[in-house]
């Protein structure tokens, strides 16, 4: 199953979700938020988001506090981590 | 039954050599049990035979027909048949249809005389939930081609073919798909979701563009386009300013082509002030200001 982050009941209703999918583009580990046909990727490792022209900005207050809240950023992390424990969140990379 | 007809003509440019650009999408909902649809720029919709007739008569190659029964399937190819023979348009064809429910085997015929293009209809091809396929179709070509409105596995084949937002297919190995950990793909469930950005295959689901990514050429290089084009930094700047120069990167004296390449890629951190100022002279623009553009 995808991890799926637990979003109010109205935020779901207006088409927000957050997940993490068990195959994504992976380079660096990220979160993917939708909110209907949109989407941005907001980067495990340093919480930028990974696609230029996206910010914080566009995303709804409150599922911004979801995501950045302490135990379920945690959760994302160890959710990545053990959907894809060769490209770790804390793993670096080769450069 | 009040109608719902908005019709707006939403044009949209497309590149050249790929499907035409879809004028109009008109959803065919006669005798549904639907709740009445909002209205979603660029959508028509046909909740009586006589509104179909009048969208019907009006329809050209660029439209884009959406079916949800076999029913309403049935009744656009008596209407379109009507207006191939009875109007002398005999050659005339209606553009695409999308249709969720497979037609009688007779009627697969005259479907494929009427438009360039039919999707769906079998039973084993899957769409995005109505909602999600119909906000899709009516969204603006520079989205909806990187979305999947629909597609089938072949087991056999071992192979998933897909459409896109723009109606173009592209089929993929269903080895790519990996397990992750203990999860695996369920190629017997196979279905789309978020609005075509996730392939779901039962409890396994997919970036929809993984596989664009690994599959399509002219999507990596419009995303590798953009994210220069807005990429941040001196070397980012200097690109863009050198591009909107009509400058090669061999156009600067005093600073080698592999130089500039270096720099423009955020490969080379440290500039010295002697290169920065050569390079500021030929662009014309102040040393300091140069990360601004």
């Amino acid at each position: 199953m995808p991890y799926e982050l637990q979003l109010l009941k109205a935020l779901k209703n207006a088409g927000w979700k957050v997940k993490i999918r068990e195959k994504e583009r992976l380079e660096d580990p990220h979160v993917t938020i939708f909110k209907k046909s949109q989407k941005w990727r907001l980067g495990l490792r340093d919480k930028q988001f990974l696609d230029p022209g996206h910010n914080w900005n566009q995303i709804h207050k409150l599922v911004r506090e979801a995501i950045e809240d302490e135990n379920n950023w945690e959760q994302l992390i160890n959710e990545w981590n053990s959907m894809y424990p060769h490209n770790p969140v804390n793993g670096g990379d080769d450069e | 039954m009040s109608k719902t007809i908005r019709r707006k003509k939403t044009s949209i440019r497309s590149s050249s050599g790929k499907k035409p650009s879809v004028n109009r999408v008109v959803f065919v909902a006669i005798q549904s049990s639907r709740k009445k649809r909002e209205a979603v720029h660029g959508l028509v919709v046909c909740r009586n035979y006589k509104s179909l007739l009048k969208e019907a008569e009006q329809t050209n190659e660029n439209d884009l027909w959406i079916s949800p029964s076999s029913e309403n399937t049935e009744q656009i190819a008596e209407v379109l048949t009507a207006i191939q023979v009875k109007g002398h348009k005999n050659t005339q064809r209606f553009g695409g249809l999308v249709q969720f429910e497979p037609p009688k085997p007779i009627t697969r015929v005259t479907l494929s005389s009427l438009f360039d293009q039919v999707i769906g209809g079998t039973l084993q091809f899957k769409f995005l939930p109505l909602d999600q396929l119909i906000e899709v179709l009516s969204s603006p070509m520079d989205q909806r081609q990187d979305l999947f409105i629909g597609g089938a596995v072949n087991k056999d084949l071992g192979t998933l073919s897909l459409v896109r937002g723009n109606r173009q297919w592209i089929t993929v190995p269903l080895s790519i798909f990996l397990p992750a950990g203990v999860i695996k793909p369920n190629f017997n469930k196979f279905s789309l979701d978020d609005y075509g950005h996730t392939l779901c295959f039962g409890n396994y689901e997919s970036a929809g563009d993984v596989v664009l990514w690994e599959f399509d050429k002219e999507y990596r290089k419009r995303v590798k386009a953009k994210e220069r084009n807005q990429a941040t930094g001196i070397g980012a700047s200097i690109r863009r300013l050198r591009i909107q120069r009509r400058l090669t990167q061999s156009d600067f004296p005093g600073v080698s082509r592999k130089t500039i390449s270096r720099i423009e890629n955020g490969e080379q951190k440290k500039i010295q002030t002697s290169t920065l100022n050569k390079i500021s002279k030929i662009l014309g623009v102040a040393p300091e200001e140069l990360d601004s553009y």
